[in-house]
């Protein structure tokens, strides 16, 4: 049921009445970031109700993982947020390891967390290159796709694939580093640096993109955390709160990296945010691979085939990371079998896209296109 | 400068053929004659070079974005152009149901017409142009003012909102625009005392415009973008926001038209920017026969052999060089400048375009009055 | 839902994640903003967009990184996930595999294919049910978990993947699963270090920018 609008067109010259206009703005637009639906009202250009109206991408997955054992749900947990895959996976492994008894090897726990900020580092570069293109700007792209490369060659040379890597395991992970990967990575991590600011100089500093930038899409701080909005889009708008600094999960506590903070809540602050972003994570990388143990991969009471046939005690648990769009929430509910009860995900874009409406009424519609693209919403994980 | 007479070429031509057969040409048939040929070639011309250009944007994005661009069809991808143009010749033409169907289909020829039509006084080198009539350059501006009307009937034809906010857009950054257009092409007007476009070319043979009238330059190049719908100013057909803009309900090549119009544009908008304030076909060189450069000189007569004469003196060359230039930064600026906001770039039109070109013609007479007396 | 099983929860079965070091920090309600912001510098109106222009240029003078896909293919690193492979000797018809996969892509088919074990490979890899597994290419998640799953090793990720065939040939039959002389050929361990390593020498040399 749509509220109310907010105003009625006024009467025209000839003293008629006059209708909004509206509009959908998908499920297939150039710019939805994937199948999402808008339903505009607009008055000329100026935006006066967006409706979303999701579940076009929705796979039942929470009803899926209720029919196989632990292990094969981590696979379709991957293709939640397909940007980044490789963190979707690690929170529902951790979730499940809390209701287990296994010991995460110390070598593990860094190859897990070089896995999950590259997969960052991919996140963030699609983000930016996609966000030029919404304002129109085509060339960001492709260099951000270029650095994407690397990283995705350098989760090739880690896993098997690509993307969708299913590499971490119940008690460690699956792959050991090849010989000569650390040293690639740290030396991919000197050069990161160099292409951000070149993003940078095309992006930020442009006044163009700072006059469709700044001012547009403001989400204040307390209406952020009304909305429950977390991850890049919440430190934008002021909240300091990265959930790998307020819990540490995993080795994150024996990292050296600062939490990029704004406090302008709209979109120019989104980008800030992430470009930094991408900076700090390529410290965390660069660490990792420094200080990165020797030893086993993986806990030996559970190797090789075991893990299809985990068995975790009765109970549930709610555990989350901060995946790349925000809090990543797995709740599992376990009673004793080798196959979830119930797996309920929080996905960030989910909540994150609730405050579209609010931050787009009474703005424009390339205004609104700005802010769609700031959220950074992927529909696997809005829709699941 | 003595201008090529094509009529009076074809004249003796048909003479000479009536001669043979004994009989007495008309004058009314060399003058038709000339007009097919030279209407058709401009055509090929204005079409080519948009195909061409289409090529060119693709090869230099890829080189931007660190790619290779199409490179397998002919050699360097020329043939690219032939293999598009067949694919959207061969396609399928979807009128949807519901659209106004003489409108519709009228749309991309009212986008080509007057645009063709505006090519015809511009001055490729001394003597090659294809009709100098005496108001050049305004004709050329009155013609091109026709073009918000191909897009405002694109938008309304295709009975899609997506579309007329396409055509809506076009119109209001068109009509916004139309005045510091116009406004600095009659800065350049005044420094010339006419509008013919050779006069205006040779006009430049002490400075070329742009010296004086850089804020003129500026704001014409401004001003041309955004009525061509080129980036930063791709409003129109913003693709992220509008699908395709006015264009979303045409496919084929009535689609391809309108595509091939965009980038003639470009061309168009380089032809223009080098004739008004680049020199035109004028060499920086002088015509090497002791002309005087910014004041100074006479320069002494360079024996140079007659080829050599031809490409570094002025001509044909330097025109191409210039118009090939403009139309380098059109892409370079494209590739780099994200879109403005409508309403924004509006706001400029009225609160600083405008303004700046009528400082700019207090400059343009200012100078007339001081320097050419 | 009339006879819901009951709820497996006890209050004291929940189990929450502790964190590994307990340190003061700040609420982060109230956490400054510490964000760089690279153009508050005052600058002239439009130098950004010159700045931007540059970097273009920049750009545009680099080596191209493209792979002239199918003259030129980027080689594949030792572990990649292609198209699924059998080694029928090795098969002992556990189903495993198929128990393994997440989406039902493989799936056990009864030996209809002309053929046989050697006498030493039946003694020790004994396929009593003569079943195979069969995959469904197109639904392949090439997650491995089969591959995993295979007490034998008879089922393994191959390096092939270029799989584009029309649609009903989308199920590979145990005996189409098998991997032909190039493609074991293409498999072998030294080969395939070697032509990665040319590959990654490749791909640093096309990085490498011309400052």
């Amino acid at each position: 049921m749509a509220p109310a609008l907010s105003a009625t067109p006024a009467k025209n010259g000839a003293g008629k009445e006059q209708q909004f206009l509206e509009i959908n703005m998908g499920p297939q637009h150039p710019s939805t970031h994937g199948v999402l639906r808008l339903k505009l009202t607009l008055n000329g250009e100026i935006v006066e109700d967006v409706e979303p109206i999701l579940g076009y991408l929705h796979r039942s997955k929470e009803k899926l993982a209720e029919f196989a054992v632990y292990l094969k749900f981590a696979p379709i947990t991957d293709r939640m947020d397909y940007n980044a895959p490789g963190l979707n996976e690690w929170g529902y492994i951790l979730a499940v390891e809390q209701l287990l008894d296994y010991q995460v090897p110390e070598r593990a726990e860094y190859l897990r967390v070089l896995h999950g900020e590259l997969n960052r580092i991919g996140n963030h570069l699609l983000w930016v290159g996609t966000m030029g293109l919404d304002l129109g700007a085509i060339s960001p792209f492709w260099w951000c796709w270029r650095e994407r490369e690397r990283v995705l060659e350098f989760l090739e040379q880690l896993a098997g694939v690509r993307m969708h890597t299913n590499y971490v395991r119940f008690g460690g992970v699956k792959f050991d580093a090849p010989p000569g990967w650390l040293k690639r990575v740290q030396d991919y991590m000197a050069e990161l640096p160099l292409k951000i600011q070149e993003l940078e100089d095309l992006l930020v500093q442009n006044d163009i993109v700072r006059a469709r930038m700044i001012g547009v899409g403001v989400l204040p701080k307390d209406r952020a955390v009304s909305y429950g909005v977390t991850g890049p889009m919440a430190r934008a708008s002021g909240i300091g709160f990265d959930l790998r600094r307020y819990q540490p999960y995993s080795v994150y506590d024996q990292f050296d990296f600062d939490i990029p903070i704004a406090d302008t809540g709209d979109v120019y602050a989104r980008l800030l945010v992430r470009l930094q972003e991408l900076r700090e994570t390529a410290r965390i990388v660069d660490q990792a691979c420094k200080r990165i143990p020797e030893g086993p991969i993986v806990d030996a009471r559970v190797e090789g085939s075991k893990q299809l046939r985990v068995k975790p005690r009765k109970g549930e648990t709610y555990t989350r990371i901060e995946s790349a769009k925000g809090e990543l929430g797995y709740y599992v509910v376990s009673d004793g079998t080798m196959k979830p009860y119930r797996v309920r995900i929080r996905g960030p874009s989910f909540v994150n896209l609730a405050p579209l409406r609010e931050m787009c009424v009474g703005s424009k519609i390339p205004d609104l296109i700005a802010t769609l693209g700031s959220i950074d919403i992927v529909l696997g994980d809005v829709d699941r | 400068m003595a201008l090529f007479d094509a009529v009076a070429v074809t004249d003796s031509v048909l003479d000479a053929v009536a001669g043979v057969a004994g009989l007495d040409s008309p004058r009314w048939l060399a003058q038709l004659l000339v007009w097919l040929i030279g209407s058709v070639l401009i055509f090929s011309i204005v079409l080519t070079t948009g195909g061409l250009f289409t090529l060119v944007f693709r090869r230099m994005f890829a080189f931007i974005t660190q790619r290779i661009g199409p490179n397998r069809v002919g050699p360097f991808g020329l043939f690219q152009l032939v293999a598009d143009g067949l694919k959207l010749i061969s396609k399928e033409d979807i009128i949807p149901a519901r659209v106004d169907r003489k409108l519709f289909r009228l749309a991309p020829y009212l986008a080509i017409a007057p645009f063709v039509m505006a090519f015809a006084p511009i001055p490729w080198s001394g003597d090659l142009i294809f009709s100098n009539i005496g108001a050049g350059i305004l004709f050329v501006v009155g013609i091109s003012a026709l073009s918000p009307l191909a897009e405002i009937t694109a938008g309304w034809a295709s009975n899609n909102k997506y579309a007329i906010y396409g055509g809506v857009r076009a119109a209001a950054l068109d009509f916004s625009y139309e005045i510091p257009m116009v406004l600095a092409v009659v800065g350049v007007i005044l420094l010339t005392g006419s509008p013919n476009t050779n006069e205006i070319v040779m006009a430049q043979r002490q400075v070329w415009f742009f010296v004086p009238q850089i804020l003129g330059l500026f704001i014409f190049f401004a001003a041309a973008l955004a009525k061509a719908g080129l980036v930063p100013t791709d409003l129109p057909e913003a693709e992220s926001e509008l699908v395709a803009g006015y264009s979303t309900e045409y496919s084929g090549m009535r689609f391809g038209l309108f595509y091939v119009v965009l980038f003639a544009n470009i061309l168009f908008i380089g032809a223009l920017v080098s004739t008004l304030f680049l020199g035109g076909w004028l060499s920086p060189l002088g015509d090497l026969h002791g002309t005087t450069i910014l004041g100074f000189g006479p320069l002494p007569a360079v024996p140079v052999p007659d080829p050599i004469a031809w490409i570094l003196g002025d001509g044909l060359v330097w025109f191409l060089l210039k118009t090939v230039f403009v139309c380098f930064v059109i892409f370079w600026l494209w590739l780099t400048l994200p879109r403005v906001r409508v309403d924004q770039y509006l706001n400029v039109a009225w609160k600083v375009m405008f303004p700046l070109a009528l400082l700019n013609l207090v400059i343009a007479a200012f100078v007339r009055w001081f320097f050419l007396g | 839902m009339a006879d819901a099983p009951a709820s497996p929860v006890t209050p004291a079965a929940t189990a929450t994640p502790a964190p590994r070091r307990a340190r003061p920090m700040p609420n982060p309600l109230t956490v400054p903003a510490n964000i760089r912001d690279p153009s508050r510098r005052r600058r002239a109106p439009l130098a950004a967009i010159g700045t931007g222009l540059k970097t273009t240029l920049r750009v545009f003078f680099r080596r191209p990184v493209t792979f002239e896909y199918p003259e030129v293919r980027r080689p594949v690193s030792e572990r990649y996930r292609g198209r699924i492979g059998l080694e029928l000797d090795l098969c002992i018809g556990c189903t495993l595999c198929a128990q393994a996969c997440p989406n039902g892509t493989c799936f056990m088919v009864d030996q209809d294919f002309d053929y046989a074990k050697s006498e030493d490979m039946a003694k020790k890899f004994p396929n009593k049910r003569n079943i195979f597994p069969a995959v469904e290419v197109a639904r392949c998640l090439y997650c491995a978990l089969c591959e995993e799953a295979c007490p034998t090793g008879a089922i393994h990720m191959t390096p092939e993947y270029e799989l584009s065939r029309t649609r009903k040939d989308m199920v590979y039959m145990p005996d189409m699963l098998q991997l032909t002389e190039d493609q074991i050929d293409r498999m072998d361990g030294t080969k395939v270090q070697t032509r990665f390593e040319k590959g990654l020498k490749l791909i640093v040399e096309n990085d490498k920018e011309r400052i």
